[in-house]
């Protein structure tokens, strides 16, 4: 059998890259400021235990580093991302 | 070739290099997974002093361990190939704002466990067929990745415990899926989740997709739920016949080894489609010794249903598994696809 390989494309940051994107994006005093939480479980975030940003609505949110919060995030995403609406037969 | 450089000179001090690559290449054609997996290991020592072969190593064995786990374990057409996409701030904007999702690694090889569970917690929803997400709910086909995720981890216990952390997290508060993932992991024991379930539930998606129908999902359950009796030889007459799978199985036992014992396996499946006549697909399985008697058994069903004015397509798997918690047995599965013919 042939198989076909079908590319999931992870996009991804270094540590060292990270306070350059949370200055583009606004959110580096809230994390500097220890204002920033996590949109999933609420923890308090630092520069050390974000894991993720998401796009939701338009408007960033941080992720910690727990992987049930990845996790989860990437199915919140992947449901808001399911462009096509099944018809329903 | 060059001013005072014949190429016969140039070949002579090149030998060395142009028969390393030859080689290199050979081994790559030959054995590629082995190849990657040096390569892999080669780059997580280089990244003691490049960042760049850390960011490397990481996608190379992010890469390899669900490409490579996928087709060893999941015998499908299309596989997932996971691919980390590092990025400087401006393009990762980019990439956050099309994929809704950026993930940050961290430095050091401690965290090379961590940084895999990342990128593969990530493509979670992504690692079946867009298809089988549209057709049926969503939950389900989730149960479902997050136990082959689960599976394609198995050699890494950190990246299992992280990808179990999530599954625990989200089961919580849903005795149904928790029961679904529990089915689906002793399904899988007996390789029925790869070489049944998937094949029969992506088939379905392709036909069905983008249309989607709640009764659907009793068919999957009812699938899974069939194959989890199977698998435990709790069930008598293991037939389902809805609206999206009509699929019969035939276990075949000791008993059955000569031409004329199997009759009543060939009688069970003549019944069967008596009972439903739109009966689409016919499973026949076997353990050990009981193999030989189950080939036997398939070629008297394929002239039976031939009689019968049926198109028979077949394929067969012969391969090593567990069977009834014994690892290394031998099985088989042979799936005869009917058609009827107008």
């Amino acid at each position: 059998m042939r198989v076909r390989f079908r590319d999931v494309v992870v996009p991804a940051i270094g540590e060292d890259v990270l306070p350059r994107v949370l200055r583009k994006l606004g959110l580096y005093d809230d994390v500097a400021g220890n204002m920033a939480v996590c949109y999933i479980c609420g923890e308090p975030l630092s520069l050390d235990t974000i894991g993720a940003i998401a796009m939701l609505n338009d408007k960033p949110v941080l992720i910690c580093n727990k992987s049930s919060c990845i996790g989860k995030a990437a199915l919140l995403i992947s449901k808001s991302q399911s462009s096509t609406t099944p018809k329903v037969s | 070739m060059f001013e005072g450089f014949s190429l016969a000179e140039f070949l002579e001090r090149c030998g060395f290099l142009i028969t390393g690559f030859i080689i290199f290449l050979l081994l790559y054609i030959f054995y590629p997974e082995k190849v990657e997996r040096i390569a892999t290991h080669l780059l997580w020592v280089f990244s003691y002093f490049s960042g760049w072969a850390e960011r490397r190593a990481i996608s190379q064995e992010v890469e390899y361990i669900v490409s490579t786990s996928f087709v060893k374990n999941y015998h499908l057409e299309e596989v997932p190939r996971i691919v980390v996409k590092w990025g400087e701030e401006d393009e990762a904007i980019l990439d956050l704002k099309k994929s809704m999702l950026l993930i940050v690694l961290r430095r050091g090889r401690k965290l090379r466990y961590e940084n895999i569970a990342k990128a593969i917690l990530k493509a979670l929803p992504e690692l079946l067929a867009p298809e089988m997400k549209v057709v049926y709910d969503p939950r389900l086909v989730e149960c479902l990745s997050a136990h082959m995720a689960r599976n394609l981890v198995k050699d890494s216990q950190p990246i299992v415990t992280a990808i179990n952390e999530f599954v625990a997290s989200e089961l919580e508060k849903d005795e149904e899926l928790r029961k679904i993932v529990s089915m689906l992991v002793e399904i899988d024991d007996e390789s029925f989740l790869s070489r049944i379930l998937l094949p029969e539930l992506i088939e379905v998606a392709k036909i069905r997709y983008p249309h989607r129908d709640p009764q659907i999902d009793d068919d999957f359950l009812n699938l899974v739920k069939t194959l989890h009796s199977i698998v435990r030889g709790e069930i008598s007459e293991p037939i389902i016949c809805g609206k999206y799978f009509r699929i019969l199985f035939v276990r075949v036992a000791r008993p059955e080894k000569v031409e004329a014992m199997l009759l009543p396996h060939v009688q069970f499946v003549k019944h069967s489609l008596n009972k439903c006549p739109a009966m689409e697909t016919v499973y026949v399985l076997a353990a050990k010794r009981n193999i030989a008697a189950a080939k036997a058994l398939r070629m008297l069903l394929e002239r039976e249903l031939r009689d019968m004015g049926m198109k028979v397509k077949i394929s067969e798997q012969e391969y090593t598994g567990t069977y009834r918690g014994k690892p290394h047995t031998k099985l088989y599965i042979c799936k005869l696809k009917m058609e009827k013919i107008t």
